[in-house]
């Protein structure tokens, strides 16, 4: 959906291991529902704003600020 | 001097880690970024969940907690059809809708008008005979033709005021709005002023809501996630 230019320097090393992505998922399921459900449609499924709102019944500056709130949620896991 | 991190909350970085800003919008959230330590490490931290979640496996890979989270989302997500949205009528619209009404009430108003004139004129004319029977001979007197007229008259008068005012109400607006007094105009100047300032103090207020609904949520974030 998004450019992500760069991204893959910024992930985390393959040493963190799987407590790591357990961790974040458990972090997913506990997000807010609809910031949940539109960090898991655009960043994880690859579905664009405009896809999601239709989906979702959603206006797509919603979706966008959604995939902010859940991504602003989710950073501090990724930062320890 | 940077402008307050307040001008770029999240949906502004998370739209540049996205690629979704125009260049100007770019060029503005990356001059933000250069004095900006706080929103340049939040930034940072939220393309490294994008990676992640890139780079995690798609739903169904997980036997434990993908399909939850996917059951859960499907349980959450509200059942909507095409939005049967009706929008307001246009000005045009209320104007085309305002002519089949408007123009019989003024036909009426018209014909009421021209039986008030004759409703009159037969007044008129039954009093001048009935004056002229009263000098000469009394013997012709017809009240009866009388209280017909005033019958008439009474009934005629009302209906021909309404129908007239229904009519001409659109030329009196019209009207007046041609006259309009400038002091009404200066009133309506300083009336938007404060419209516009009473807005502008309900965007911060509507601000600060956010920023207290965004710890809120962060809160209950947490909460959740120790009750794990």
């Amino acid at each position: 959906a998004g450019t992500l230019a760069g991204a893959s320097a910024d992930l985390p090393a393959r040493g963190d291991g799987a407590d790591l992505r357990l961790d974040l998922e458990r972090a997913v399921a506990a997000l807010p529902g609809g910031a949940r459900d539109v960090f898991v449609l655009y960043d994880v499924e690859g579905f664009s704003h405009g896809e999601i709102a239709a989906t979702l019944g959603m206006g797509e500056s919603t979706s966008r600020s959604q995939l902010a709130r859940a991504r602003m949620l989710l950073r501090h896991h990724l930062s320890g | 001097m940077s402008a307050p991190v307040s001008d770029h909350p999240p949906e502004r970085l998370s739209d540049y880690l996205n690629g979704d800003l125009d260049p100007r919008a770019v060029e503005a959230v990356e001059a933000h970024l250069a004095a900006c330590a706080e929103c340049t490490l939040a930034l940072a931290e939220m393309r490294r969940v994008a990676a992640w979640a890139r780079s995690t496996p798609p739903p169904g890979h997980d036997p434990d907690l993908w399909p939850a989270v996917e059951r859960s989302i499907r349980r959450d997500t509200p059942r909507r059809g095409p939005r049967a949205h009706s929008p307001p009528p246009s000005t045009q619209a209320r104007g085309e809708a305002w002519r089949p009404r408007s123009a019989p009430a003024f036909l009426a108003a018209a014909v009421a008008l021209l039986l008030l004139g004759g409703g009159a004129g037969l007044g008129v004319a039954a009093g001048a005979r009935f004056a002229g029977a009263a000098l000469g001979s009394p013997e012709v007197l017809d009240l009866r033709a009388m209280a017909g007229v005033l019958t008439v008259l009474v009934v005629l008068v009302p209906v021909a005021g309404i129908t007239a005012r229904i009519a001409l109400r659109p030329f009196v607006d019209a009207f007046v709005r041609l006259r309009k007094d400038p002091s009404t105009e200066e009133s309506l100047r300083l009336v938007e002023r404060r419209l516009l300032l009473l807005e502008r103090e309900v965007e911060g207020m509507q601000d600060e809501q956010g920023r207290l609904q965004q710890r809120l949520e962060g809160m209950e974030f947490q909460r959740r996630l120790q009750g794990d």
